[in-house]
């Protein structure tokens, strides 16, 4: 086999691996959007977040700004898709099924799962570990008026987590625990 | 003497002036074609009149200018339910050239509010440039951003909120 044509089929394969990795974005989901009265959707791969973080200032001695563009840099992508509606059930579990599906192969695992009857609210926080390192996350939020996808796609340092919340979109995260008041002093 | 100085200046103004009208086809382009597409009225530029355009084309061409650079227009009085939120990003899509990359979209039919926000993935400048297009019940705006370095991060963590602001 010729050189070029063997480089070609070996790229066209590892493409092919790294789309398999993907979690797909079911077509009839984006169906919902015709019934929601406000759709959020962004998309940031691996080029735009590169030129993201290129941007932030290099020169910044904030650890925070730091490490967000560290976590960003090593991403592959973000994305998240948000869905809000005027009425309850205007989706059912069944339409988020198709993502969960995905979410069933081996490399995923449910790390947390969140089931409120009170306020009939079910966020599930699904990661992708590949060789012992965490490689993706997905947080499905699913309430009655609301539907949120988010997905983060490659290398991710624990620790670095919460900085993302509250940022591009993605719900805000507490990865530690409360600090507990100082008990107040009893006057003697 | 008065009339053959303010003739210079007025001329200054406009020497200034035209080679930031030429960099903005790409701007102009988008304008052209949305206002066309919906049949809209002539559209306002409110950086673009006989004082703030000389004072803008001045500023881009002083260095820290380029912080604050930025293209505006607007249609107003737009008969509303004209922006059928597929057929207007087909649109949009379609006359930026492909450098530009979306990356926040939001349709809100409660809102009746459209907005498109894209990132220039092909800029070599030591700045973001970001296109906001918001379409609302009756107004339509277009915004080009050079964002600044003490905003880059704020944009990148919010830009729905930084694109609804700025199209403000």
């Amino acid at each position: 086999m010729k050189a070029p044509l063997r480089v070609a089929l070996i790229a066209l394969f590892f493409a092919g691996c790294a789309m398999a990795q993907q979690i797909q974005w079911p077509v009839k989901l984006d169906k919902l959007a015709a019934k929601a009265s406000q759709v959020v959707d962004v998309q940031l791969d691996k080029k735009m977040l590169g030129m993201a973080s290129q941007f932030m200032s290099q020169d910044s001695s904030e650890k925070d700004d730091k490490e967000g563009r560290e976590l960003i840099q090593n991403l592959n992508g973000i994305y998240v898709k948000s869905f809000e509606f005027d009425k309850d059930n205007e989706y059912n579990s069944a339409d988020v099924e198709e993502i969960r599906a995905q979410l069933r192969s081996p490399e995923w695992t449910r790390i947390v799962g969140v089931e409120s009857r009170k306020d009939n609210e079910h966020v599930a926080v699904y990661v992708r570990n590949v060789n012992g390192k965490m490689m993706g996350m997905v947080v499905l939020v699913e309430e009655p008026r609301e539907l949120t996808f988010v997905n983060l796609d490659g290398p991710i340092n624990p620790s670095q987590l919460e900085k993302l919340g509250g940022n591009f979109g993605i719900p805000k995260m507490e990865t530690r625990p409360k600090a507990k008041p100082a008990p107040k002093a009893v006057p003697k | 003497m008065k009339r053959a100085a303010f003739a210079l200046g007025l001329l200054l103004a406009v020497v200034v002036a035209l080679p930031a009208r030429a960099a903005d086809k790409e701007f102009d382009s988008l304008v052209n074609t949305l206002r066309h597409h919906y049949s809209l009225p002539r559209p306002e530029y409110p950086l673009r009149g006989i004082f703030m355009g000389p004072m803008m084309a001045l500023a881009r061409h002083s260095g820290d200018a380029r912080k604050t650079e930025v293209e505006v227009a607007t249609f107003e009085n737009i008969q509303p339910g004209r922006f059928e939120p597929v057929d207007f990003e087909n649109t949009v899509n379609r006359s930026l050239p492909s450098n530009w990359r979306p990356f926040v979209r939001v349709f809100s039919r409660k809102d009746h509010e459209i907005t498109l926000v894209y990132m220039d993935t092909a800029s070599t400048s030591q700045r973001m440039r970001l296109f906001i297009v918001t379409a609302e019940d009756n107004e339509l705006t277009l915004v080009r951003v050079r964002v600044p370095d003490d905003q880059t991060m704020a944009w990148v963590d919010n830009p729905t909120h930084m694109a609804k602001q700025q199209a403000k």
